[in-house]
């Protein structure tokens, strides 16, 4: 399962994902799971891509009567992508777009010369803008972290500490306050609830070394142990008081299960600077925000809608691999870069359905002797009609742009392979109706709050991380500030 | 996660038809044993004596080094071994014997025994059959496109083709720079 991406398993990073076979799960719909379990997780491996969602997101569900509403407006968090934008330091740059805000960038990475064509001519030709991709890499030195150089070892662990992740930056700051312990192999296997309170008491774990199990208590829980990981952790929090998973009241612990859809889009090549060349292999590419849906005249036939990642580049010798040729001649030929290409990739915003959904499967257990889950997610209509118009969009946006020997593609994608996990213990108004308040707090368990993606009341089209982080800031601050007035 | 390697993945299917096998052994990170007592595991040692000629008359030592500086039939032995299943395994070695075949019936010897005109003349005439070559299946390529497939990854995914000069090898490029003249690196990066 962990291959199903294509790009996981290659030597140089396969020991960071989980084996299958001690960690099963069961699909009663087709679902890729790619995890990681070591210190450091996902933020080591993750893609970068850092993007705010903006009030077009934030208020898209109450205007359309789908699922329920965000319980809070980015007003509410503004302030704390501020925050995380520069404790984390993204490069990029302010474009002055409703649909995707502005932040508190270093500078951002350069164009190269064909991905400058293409901007000015889809702008022109089509009113579509193109950004630089906003990614969570240091353009400018930052504490003991240092700058990117382009080496594309980014799954490896950065030595420079140039990308933003738990190792290189939180972890460091969070020792620095002397107060951290870091406890690894210890796998959650329950929140302890204290029924005489309406709180948590801490968490029983299983350690993965000694086999034993053990129990932690504290003050404050904060859940983040990715979208379906706490999903499990939850669902298997079982008490006299929450029979159905800890804090789930509602019922909705494990539904609602987004993530975004992809692997579709377009690419196309160009004749023109052949005495042009780039250096470096830069982390990010161009971004084309979202531009269906956000006023009268841009309605499509569905809701929300999506962007494009994407970027151009000159063919080196992989594209002779498949070419004809042999001999001296051959060997010339393949020390010359190619042709300059360009290409761009959707990914496209899924609904809350309530039916897509995880839930526990206690006749199937990991090594551990944990419950497993069961994925049961799909795409629907909304999420299928949005997929014509991303390949049709990026086929007019490239031959807008001139380029030649334009090609759609589509490579399907089963729910999952975004590793965009989202929304099983969804944030509301409403305890009758949501798992989490507008602090992320468990409604029915106020010192318990969840942080990571499974909070997401809706999807957005954007990469996701950055939106965790900025409401994990704002949560924890929140949780000093009541515990300071006793109220936790 | 690392998106770039997804579009990287995707565009090596979606751009170029590699043979499967040479595809999963670029992405899987297929490498050539490098010691001293090597002996093949799936070739004889006469199959691999023929291979390492065959890849050095596609990528010839010039100025820069060839194929079998690059241990490029070893590269294709470690390939079929890892990434093709027991059939076309079978499929590979008794196709491997086509070269043998027609170097004998237009010159009397065999491959190895041509000289590199003559050798090239070979490959000249089962590149053109590659060519008009069909494979349904998709699982049994021309033996001379799978060989000259893995002879380029190959290469290059060995460290002395990689930083041997025939492409830029630049594993520390420092901060990205958008426009520069090709001039000033002259030809194609080895690293994507």
């Amino acid at each position: 399962i962990q291959e199903r991406t294509g790009y996981t398993m290659k030597p140089a990073y396969q020991h960071w994902w989980p084996k299958d076979t001690e960690n099963p799960y069961t699909e009663a719909k087709p679902f890729d799971w790619i995890r990681a379990y070591h210190v450091g997780g996902r933020s080591l491996l993750w893609g970068r891509q850092s993007y705010r969602l903006g009030d077009l997101d934030f208020q898209a569900n109450a205007k359309e009567g789908i699922a329920v509403d965000w319980p809070i407006r980015y007003a509410d968090i503004a302030p704390w992508y501020d925050y995380v934008e520069t404790f984390a330091g993204i490069s990029g740059q302010n474009e002055g777009l409703s649909q995707l805000p502005d932040g508190k960038f270093l500078p951002p990475m350069e164009y190269n010369c064909l991905e400058i064509d293409v901007k000015k001519r889809i702008e022109a030709k089509l009113g579509i803008k193109m950004i630089m991709g906003r990614t969570a890499h240091l353009t400018e030195p930052k504490g003991n972290r240092g700058i990117c150089q382009s080496r594309n070892r980014c799954m490896r662990g950065c030595p420079y500490g140039a990308y933003f992740s738990s190792n290189a930056s939180t972890l460091p700051a969070a020792e620095a306050t002397g107060n951290l312990t870091i406890r690894p192999y210890s796998i959650v296997t329950e929140i302890i609830l204290d029924e005489t309170k309406e709180k948590a008491k801490g968490v029983r774990i299983y350690d993965s070394e000694t086999k034993e199990t053990k129990e932690y208590y504290a003050k404050v829980i904060f859940m983040c142990a990715s979208t379906l990981g706490t999903a499990q952790i939850m669902l298997n929090s079982t008490s006299d008081r929450f029979p159905e998973g800890f804090g789930n009241e509602s019922g909705e612990l494990g539904h609602n299960l987004m993530d975004h859809h992809f692997r579709l889009g377009a690419s196309g090549k160009s004749d023109d600077h052949k005495d042009s060349y780039f250096s470096g292999r830069r982390p990010t590419g161009i971004y084309i925000p979202r531009f269906q849906n956000i006023d009268a005249k841009s309605k499509r036939p569905y809701l929300r809608g999506f962007g494009y990642q994407g970027g151009g580049g000159r063919d080196g010798w992989r594209s002779y691999v498949a070419e004809d040729g042999y001999g001296k001649g051959f060997k010339d030929a393949v020390s010359q870069a190619g042709d300059w290409t360009f290409g761009m990739t959707a990914f496209g915003e899924c609904l809350p359905y309530h039916e897509n959904k995880v839930s526990l499967n206690k006749e199937l257990r990991d090594i551990y002797g944990l419950p497993t889950l069961i994925m049961d997610a799909e795409w629907k209509e909304n999420e299928k009609l949005m997929r014509k118009d991303m390949t049709a969009n990026a086929a007019e946006m490239l031959e807008a742009a001139g380029l030649k020997d334009v090609n759609t593609f589509d490579s399907g994608c089963n729910p999952g392979l975004g590793i965009h996990e989202m929304g099983t213990a969804r944030m509301g108004k409403d305890p009758k109706t949501s798992v989490l308040n507008k602090w992320n707090q468990v409604h029915a368990a106020k010192n318990v709050f969840v942080t990571d993606g499974s909070f997401m009341t809706s999807a957005a089209c954007v990469n996701p991380s950055l939106t965790y982080m900025a409401f994990t800031a704002r949560a924890a601050n929140y949780a000093v500030e009541e515990l300071k007035k006793g109220n936790l | 996660m690392d998106r770039r390697e997804a579009l990287k993945a995707t565009s090596l299917f979606l751009g170029y038809t590699l043979t499967a096998g040479s595809a999963a052994a670029l992405i899987g990170g297929c490498k050539a044993e490098t010691s001293r007592d090597w002996t093949p595991k799936t070739f004889s040692v006469e199959q691999s004596d023929l291979l390492a000629e065959i890849c050095e008359t596609i990528f010839p030592k010039t100025d820069t080094p060839g194929a079998k500086d690059a241990l490029c039939h070893r590269y294709i032995d470690e390939l079929i071994t890892n990434f093709y299943d027991a059939d076309n395994q079978k499929y590979f070695l008794e196709a491997l014997g086509v070269f043998d075949e027609k170097s004998k019936a237009k010159y009397s010897k065999a491959f190895v025994a041509l000289n590199t005109n003559e050798r090239e003349e070979i490959l000249g005439i089962l590149a053109k059959e590659a060519k008009d070559y069909k494979d349904d299946t998709g699982k049994k390529p021309h033996i001379f496109k799978a060989i000259r497939e893995a002879t380029v990854s190959g290469y290059f995914t060995s460290e002395v083709g990689a930083n041997g000069g025939l492409c830029a090898f630049v594993p520390v490029p420092g901060p990205y720079q958008g426009c520069i003249d090709y001039s000033t690196v002259g030809k194609a990066y080895v690293l994507s």
